[in-house]
């Protein structure tokens, strides 16, 4: 295990809507560590945005705190906000709507460091320009294009190019790859992981795709109903998952094989719950095949059931 | 063949060069044949404007009244007439186009400013701030424009920079309006998410990341409310509150001229061209800005 980059502590985030309140993100314990990527999955509106967007400061957080490095981010002033966010930044999942249409490729990339101030003069400006192009690998020729120009691989390396340019430590991306096709993603996922090991960055990679997070995660962490369920070194949690929630997650998996054909997939049964005004206890409980009556009686716990594998689960107290 | 290789090559040279935004903005611009001719009309309106003096005497064939030669029709000594006073159509719609442009440009300017302040803190911040600022600026809808106008030159007395106020003042709502209405459509986008991630200010992405973005509305709305703002005060001359006469001034040209129209056509016709002429080379140009600024647009 490596040092923690990035840890948050019983994080909450609610959104006040007229039905109640929105427990998007509800006491999320998790830790990055420098250079690794956590992976964290789940369900549509499981709050893994909310959680990435919580994490920058870019939503106002309920409760809890963000460390990074050590330190409490939600105490920052304005001017140590800016700094930090030098150190941490976002890829976002849709590229086209990502990139301001009125700006060029350059402009884009120019931008951050224009905000931060971090290079000043015009000529270094264009010359980190060109190298940060090179680094994502964009054609110097796309310099004066517009991103409508450009096909969603290359607009996904504009983006990655954009969150580089303040030389961050940590980066949070957002779907970086589902609106991409196949053969793309593949591009974008070895782009982003060559970038890891050239720079020592530290990703929290949010996705739905789970053959996506296994290629590139060192830890998975699986949220449900803003909680998180699931928590274990990627190999552990494939291999061996515990939590009746991931295990249908990995189940759902399609086998590219022909002896998978005819054999009865175990499917979650019912809807998600409501994420407003939740009631304690597990919010999987109510479509669980293992659910008792303990499930709905307290807020459960993530328990270290192996070292380095948690759960919550009663299942597993 | 070979030609087509170097026109290759010189799109080669020019795309690893960067180019400012304002330099390929008027590169498309220039494309535009009708917003080139637009500008080209705009430019020799506001030339004649600034050169009037050195080929007329103000005093002399603008005000001095010469009623042995009234209501003529043109001819070469008076290419557009005179009028019922006998001064010559010419010089008065030259030294009326200096009050029109100014009029023109300053109250939408006016307009325009505190109008996309007032819009743009309204859509951006939102709740408190938008609910108190758009109402006042209901309430000023309320008012026909024409009379908060009259109600402002009144309170503040006759004269040029009054009107120009006053009809500054009766176009702000609108902009606001339009200006709100684009950047609530804009403020949830990923890129201003992205661009705050980098601690971008509010000041910043309103500026270079919304605006922009929110032109095209802005800038028709804009080219229409001058050529309105020309028009409005001729009314407001019509009803002694604006330019009073003898100072030439297309709008009120026009509209003592009206009273002779069937006798002497050209006592309107001659202010009207210019008014429509002015009008139009503006709406070339707004339109041609609009598209030049979009570069999603390709032609």
């Amino acid at each position: 295990m490596g040092t923690p980059l990035v840890e948050t502590k019983d994080l909450k985030k609610y959104f006040h809507t007229p039905k109640g309140e929105l427990h998007a993100v509800d006491g999320v314990n998790i830790t990055i560590n420098k250079g690794e990527t956590l992976g964290v999955v789940g369900e549509s509106g499981c709050g893994k945005s909310t959680l990435g967007r919580v994490l920058l400061r870019l939503l106002d957080h309920t409760s809890g705190e963000v460390l990074f490095e050590g330190k409490n981010i939600f105490e920052y002033n304005k001017k140590q906000m800016l700094e930090m966010r030098k150190q941490m930044q976002i890829i976002f999942q849709d590229p086209y709507a990502s990139l301001n249409p009125r700006m060029t490729v350059s402009e884009i990339i120019a931008e951050p460091m224009k905000v931060c101030k971090t290079v000043t003069n015009k000529v270094e400006l264009s010359n980190r320009v060109s190298e940060l192009m090179d680094i994502v690998g964009l054609a110097e020729r796309f310099v004066n294009t517009y991103p409508h120009e450009l096909d969603g691989g290359r607009r996904q390396r504009i983006g990655i190019a954009r969150a580089l340019a303040l030389n961050p430590k940590f980066i949070v991306c957002d779907e970086p790859v589902s609106a991409l096709d196949v053969s793309i993603q593949a591009q974008i996922l070895n782009l982003m992981m060559d970038l890891q090991d050239e720079m020592g960055l530290s990703y929290m990679f949010i996705t739905h795709d789970l053959s996506v997070v296994k290629h590139i995660s060192n830890e998975i962490a699986v949220m449900y109903l803003g909680q998180c369920v699931e928590r274990a070194p990627s190999d552990e949690l494939f291999k061996n998952p515990m939590h009746p929630y991931t295990k249908a997650l990995l189940d759902a998996i399609p086998v590219p094989n022909l002896s998978g054909r005819g054999k009865e997939r175990k499917l979650i049964k019912g809807e998600v719950t409501s994420p407003i005004n939740p009631k304690p206890g597990c919010r999987f409980a109510a479509r669980c095949p293992f659910a008792s009556e303990k499930c709905t009686n307290h807020d459960l716990k993530l328990n270290e059931v192996q070292p380095g594998h948690f759960v919550a689960c009663t299942l597993f107290e | 063949m070979a030609k087509k290789e170097k026109k290759a090559q010189v799109v080669d040279q020019t795309h690893i060069k960067k180019r400012s935004q304002l330099k390929s903005v008027w590169l498309r611009f220039k494309k535009n044949k009708l917003a080139m001719v637009g500008l080209v009309m705009f430019i020799l309106v506001v030339l004649m404007a600034l050169t009037a003096d050195i080929f007329f005497n103000y005093e002399e064939q603008a005000l001095a009244q010469h009623l042995t030669e009234k209501n003529q029709g043109p001819s070469l000594e008076h290419i557009m007439g005179t009028d019922q006073y006998g001064r010559d159509m010419f010089v008065r719609v030259v030294f009326g186009s200096r009050i029109s442009l100014v009029v023109g440009i300053c109250t939408v300017a006016i307009g325009l400013t505190i109008g996309a302040i007032i819009g743009a803190s309204a859509g951006y911040y939102g709740g408190k701030i938008d609910n108190i600022l758009m109402r006042i600026m209901d309430i000023f809808l309320a008012i026909p424009s024409m009379l908060l106008a009259v109600v402002i030159v009144a309170a503040l007395g006759n004269g040029l920079f009054n009107l120009i106020l006053a009809m500054g003042i009766a176009r702000i709502p609108r902009f606001a309006r339009i200006v709100r209405s684009s950047i609530i459509s804009l403020k949830d986008q990923e890129f201003i998410e992205a661009a705050k991630a980098c601690g971008t200010r509010d000041r910043r992405i309103i500026l270079k990341h919304i605006l922009p973005n929110a032109l095209g509305p802005i800038i028709v709305e804009a080219t229409l409310a001058m050529a309105m703002s020309i028009l409005t005060v001729a009314s407001l001359s019509f009803v002694g509150l604006g330019i009073t006469p003898p100072t030439p001034e297309w709008g009120s040209m026009l509209s003592t001229g009206k009273a002779q129209m069937r006798y002497y056509p050209h006592l309107v016709i001659m202010p009207g061209i210019a008014i429509v002429y002015t009008v139009m080379a503006i709406n070339l140009i707004g339109d041609g800005l609009r598209d030049a600024l979009d570069p999603r647009l390709k032609n």
